[in-house]
């Protein structure tokens, strides 16, 4: 098998969810206008982000495999089906953008709440669910920040989602407690980033930006992606009770022009090392457990 | 307009291909709550012949990773054991040379078979007792013409049937074969020809037989194309020749009791005796009454056997050609012959091609419902696995893992088969002793799959 893996990271795609942060300080008032004349193009599978919709399938068969290995099950509704597992489950997407993952969501039967500091975005995404008649309940989009929302409604969540957003927000370690603040006990959560590598630089300002022109040209500040570690730092130091409990790679398999999520450490172990697997170089997905009491 | 009615996967067309994906989605955990519409013109509730040892004269061969997929559906099981004739050996030779096969089955093989000669009534019957509550079945029901759903507020794309009704789907599948309305809608190109060959096929009695009962299968290339006999049952097989359409005209003019002989002589005899036996039928079908076919028959025989030192068109080694030695009244029927290749198998219309709207081939190596059935295996786990990321199943890139998964093995299988057609159809002697050669090479078949 073809073991050659290049990888892009995509968190540009997904930039228009970027501004669902943290505090309103958090809110970078530059990357809304950026992204949310964008915001027409959402949903074209063959324009600017047609690498996110094909990123998107791996990534919410992967939550769906988390939640329904982490959740606890206290929290699982009676009603869930192999073809609805989330069936009565309230989930949270956090920068949801033009509504890919939080639709995706819902149609594995969860109830879901898309919030996006951006109102054009909620705008196409609600507008989107209208489009298709099965998403019933379809999801609800908020125009506003994370930090009004937890302030604004009593609500807690059973599962979190925030993908491809905090390398976007001014204050990512608020922003990452304000999210997590919003589990509920016995809860999960899940985030995706873009590492700070030299490999990450490489294919998303340079060549996703400047060489191939993909994305235009200030979509990503390499400054703000954020390591694996820190992450994990944001997460302990959040206040919560918390833990990280799986961290995995996301790559894009150029010749098969398709995204995967990598095997998890543990898996790679057991396999024996081969190249790339596992490896956190560019996109990766972190899944955090919220403890009961 | 009237009333639209909804539903996630609209099915057109309900033969063997068709009819076994909405069963396959209707039996699935992950696809079952998904509302399935199957729309057959003609009738999918069609009832085969039950009669002891009579059998129609259209018949697949069905490979073992096409019956797994049947048996994971409900329906394999559902086909009486006498409905489903297994084959051990394929025996194929040439006319003009001296190339032969011998295809065993691989011991290693749970059933010990190479496939199964079926009739296309029983797998109908068995997949559409298969089909679950999901599937709502429009039978003898007519697409006349599908439109994208733009202005509806839905962009789904809609469909009117014959008697104006109009129902609107989530994701569409041509299953409707190799005129697929379904592919124009789709703005799909399609491209090939037609062979300059039509397909005679029959029942016939045979004598004799070889093996277990009856249990192979034999493929003689003539020049005008292959003629097959495959088992059905201890004494019948199902005859499969691919001919010229002017020859294929005067074979169906003939007697039963002549057209027999002429089968039996297309096996056994040198080509020259067909030939000028061919020559001989007159426009009305009828033979010179000096013409006796049975002796004409027998010393060319004789020669083949006596005087052939290189084997030159006698079928392989320990070979006792089962005796033709009868045809089933009104069993005869011709059909065209074709090779077409859809450009891609999916649209951005919520569209996806399955089975002959996808690629017609020709029935030399048994393979096109084959084909059809391993889309079917494809298209459905795209679905589920679709359906768990809670991807819109009607959308590009879902469908895209159907045609990136199934486009190129489809196009191998179709460009190895007309290869073979084309160089069986060669008559120049520099192509003969290559393709003898090639023959006895012997090539190691692992499967029947690989075949041809
Ligand atoms: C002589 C011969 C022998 C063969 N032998 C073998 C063999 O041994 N093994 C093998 O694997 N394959 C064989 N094949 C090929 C095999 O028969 C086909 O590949 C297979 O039947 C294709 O199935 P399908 O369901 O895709 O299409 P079809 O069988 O063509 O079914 C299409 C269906 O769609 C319906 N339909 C079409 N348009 C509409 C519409 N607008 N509205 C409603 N309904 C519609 C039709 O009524 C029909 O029932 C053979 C073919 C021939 C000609």
């Amino acid at each position: 098998m073809n073991r050659v893996l290049l990888r892009f990271t995509l968190s540009h795609w997904q930039s228009t969810r970027s501004l669902t942060t943290a505090a309103s300080s958090s809110i970078n008032a530059e990357e809304v206008s950026k992204f949310a004349a964008a915001s027409a193009e959402w949903w074209n599978p063959h324009g600017q982000f047609g690498m996110l919709h094909k990123m998107n399938p791996p990534r919410t068969k992967y939550i769906r495999d988390q939640v329904l290995k982490h959740l606890n099950p206290t929290l699982f509704p009676p009603s869930a089906t192999p073809a609805h597992p989330f069936k009565g489950l309230r989930i949270l997407d956090v920068g949801c953008g033009g509504g890919l993952l939080s639709e995706s969501l819902a149609r594995l039967g969860a109830t879901v709440t898309g919030l996006d500091a951006s109102p054009e975005n909620t705008a196409m995404a609600t507008y989107h669910v209208s489009l298709d008649p099965s998403l019933s309940p379809p999801p609800t989009f908020l125009a506003e920040p994370i930090e009004h929302h937890l302030q604004n409604t009593q609500q807690k969540y059973d599962v979190v989602t925030s993908l491809e957003v905090i390398e976007h927000v001014n204050n990512p370690a608020t922003f990452l407690k304000h999210c997590l603040q919003s589990v509920k006990p016995g809860g999960v959560a899940v985030f995706s980033t873009i590492n700070r590598t030299r490999t990450s630089w490489l294919l998303t300002i340079l060549a996703a930006e400047h060489v191939l022109k993909w994305v235009p040209v200030g979509t990503h500040d390499h400054a703000k992606y954020i390591t694996p570690e820190e992450l994990e730092g944001f997460v302990k130091g959040s206040g919560e009770n918390v833990q990280v409990v799986d961290v995995r790679g996301i790559a894009y398999r150029v010749l098969e022009n398709r995204w995967e999520v990598l095997g998890s450490e543990a898996d790679k172990k057991a396999l024996g090392n081969s190249l790339g697997f596992g490896d956190l170089e560019m996109n990766y997905i972190v899944t955090v457990t919220k403890g009961m009491e | 307009m009237g009333a639209l009615a909804r539903t996630d996967i609209c099915i057109v067309g309900g033969g063997i291909v068709g009819t076994a994906l909405a069963a396959a989605l209707s039996t699935s955990a992950f696809a079952s709550h998904l509302k399935v519409t199957l729309i057959e013109g003609g009738d999918l509730f069609a009832l085969p012949d039950e009669r002891t040892n009579y059998f129609s004269n259209r018949v697949s061969s069905v490979t073992p990773e096409s019956a797994k997929l049947l048996k994971r559906i409900g329906a394999w099981d559902r086909i009486p054991e006498d409905r489903k004739k297994p084959f051990a050996q394929m025996k194929v030779w040439d006319a003009l040379g001296n190339g032969k096969l011998a295809f065993n089955a691989p011991q290693t093989h749970a059933a010990s078979c190479m496939g199964w000669i079926v009739e296309n009534s029983w797998l109908r019957k068995s997949l559409t007792e298969s089909l679950g509550s999901s599937v709502s079945v429009l039978n003898k029901s007519f697409v006349e013409d599908i439109s994208s759903g733009e202005g509806s507020g839905l962009e789904w794309p809609i469909l009117t049937l014959k008697d104006k009704s109009k129902i609107q789907a989530r994701l569409l599948i041509g299953a409707d074969g190799a005129n697929s309305l379904v592919r124009k809608y789709a703005n799909i190109k399609s491209s090939g020809w037609d062979y300059p060959q039509k397909a005679i096929v029959a029942t016939l009695k045979v004598e004799n037989v070889e093996g277990n009962n009856n249990d192979v299968a034999y493929q003689r290339f003539l020049p005008g194309g292959p003629i097959a006999c495959l088992p059905l049952s201890a004494n019948r097989s199902s005859l499969v020749w691919s001919t010229h359409p002017a020859t294929a005209a005067k074979l169906s003019k003939l007697s039963t009791k002549d057209f027999a002989s002429f089968v039996d002589i297309a096996f056994r005899n040198p080509v020259e005796d067909l030939k000028y036996l061919t020559g001989l039928i007159q426009e009305d079908g009828s033979l010179p009454s000096t013409v006796n076919l049975e002796e004409e028959a027998a010393w060319g025989r004789q020669r083949l056997v006596e005087a052939n030192m290189n084997q030159i068109g006698a079928p392989p080694a320990h070979t006792t050609m089962p005796k033709i030695s009868g045809v089933i009244e009104t069993s005869r029927a011709g059909f065209p012959l074709r090779f077409y290749l859809s450009e891609r198998y999916v649209s951005d219309k919520r569209a996806a091609l399955i089975g002959d709207a996808a690629h017609t081939i020709h029935p030399l190596a048994g393979q096109g419902l084959n084909l059809g059935l391993l889309d079917v295996g494809t298209i459905a786990k795209v679905i589920e696995e679709g359906l768990q990321s809670g991807s819109d199943i009607g959308n590009i890139h879902t469908l895209q893992n159907y045609a990136s998964e199934r486009f190129a093995p489809n196009l191998g299988m179709m460009l190895a088969v007309d290869s073979i057609g084309k160089l069986f159809r060669a008559e120049s002697d520099p192509i003969v002793w290559a393709r003898s050669f090639g023959l006895n090479m012997g090539i190691p078949f692992q499967d029947s799959r690989t075949w041809p």
